[in-house]
């Protein structure tokens, strides 16, 4: 599934198949203005262009009761990033885990009750997402 | 000195952006390391008045910055704070190990910040102290087994 952006200075295409797609990487590589194009997608502003296989909602759609705002939405794609607290709970995951939706979530949580089979990603300069490069922390204890 | 807890407590820092927006000082950015933060991790350059001009984005505002540039913008110029460094890359490893060698500054991290490359796991110097059971650092790979073991309960 893809979930795309064009604006006039940025554009992004996500392509993600699996419940959870979580994307850091590097500092400076355009995770919060994507977010922040997300919001005004979905506040349909005319100057970002948005093509999304599935519903989706982004930040400003979550209030103070995540709980009640997440319940609200089923069989769509929810976009996150750190700015929302919850994001980093166990609670969170766990609601996650037990809806409809497909989650993008800009965060470099470790999240261990999120199955390992689910790479993380990173954003590149041209908006693609791409496997975190990032070797194992193996590599820190081998001689 | 480096100063990591691993885990955060009620009294870190986990909003960096609206703190930076609130608290950031124009005089910041005629610091040289501020400037080269800037150039290294946003590939942006700092102009007069505090201006940035971004290759991506134009000419910015520092409330456009990146979160792991203003976290370690904010570790420069408000060090008595403990800032969430997990919302930081990577990329801001080693510029916090440079400020920690000027004076002493307080992260809290959920996972592991590659402050160095594996090719370097056993290069001594790192100088990072665990504040949660006093533990010196002073390699990468001292580093990681004693996160490993802190952030899996085993003290």
């Amino acid at each position: 599934m893809v979930f795309a952006l064009t604006a006039p200075k940025a554009q992004y295409c996500l392509e993600y198949d699996t419940k959870f797609t979580l994307v850091g990487g590097d500092s400076g590589t355009g995770k919060s203005y994507l977010c922040e194009l997300a919001v005004y997608a979905y506040r349909k502003y005319a100057f970002v262009r948005c093509y999304s296989d599935l519903p989706f909602v982004s930040l400003s759609f979550f209030g103070t009761n995540w709980r009640r705002d997440l319940a609200r939405v089923e069989h769509s794609l929810v976009i996150l990033d750190e700015s929302k607290r919850f994001l980093r709970t166990p609670e969170f995951v766990s609601a996650a885990l037990d809806s409809t939706n497909y989650y993008i979530l800009m965060t470099r949580e470790p999240f261990p009750q999120i199955p390992s089979e689910w790479k993380r990603y990173v954003v590149m300069r041209d908006g693609r997402l791409v496997p975190d490069p990032n070797r194992s922390l193996q590599a820190y204890l081998e001689d | 000195m480096l100063m990591v807890r691993v885990g955060t407590t009620d009294a870190t820092i986990d909003y960096m952006d609206p703190f930076f927006d609130a608290v950031y000082e124009r005089a910041w950015f005629e610091d040289p390391l501020v400037r080269e933060m800037v150039r290294a991790v946003d590939q942006s350059e700092v102009l007069d008045g505090g201006v940035i001009d971004s290759p991506f984005l134009g000419l910015i505002s520092p409330r456009e910055l990146s979160t792991g540039v203003k976290t370690l913008i904010l570790m420069r110029f408000q060090p008595e704070q403990e800032y969430y460094a997990t919302a930081c890359g990577d990329n801001c490893g080693p510029w916090m190990l440079r400020i920690g060698e000027m004076q002493d500054v307080h992260i809290a991290l959920t996972r592991i910040m590659r402050f160095r490359q594996p090719e370097e796991a056993a290069k001594p110097g790192l100088n990072l102290l665990c504040v949660n059971n006093g533990q010196l650092c002073d390699t990468m790979r001292d580093f990681v087994l004693t996160f490993l073991r802190l952030f899996h309960g085993e003290g």
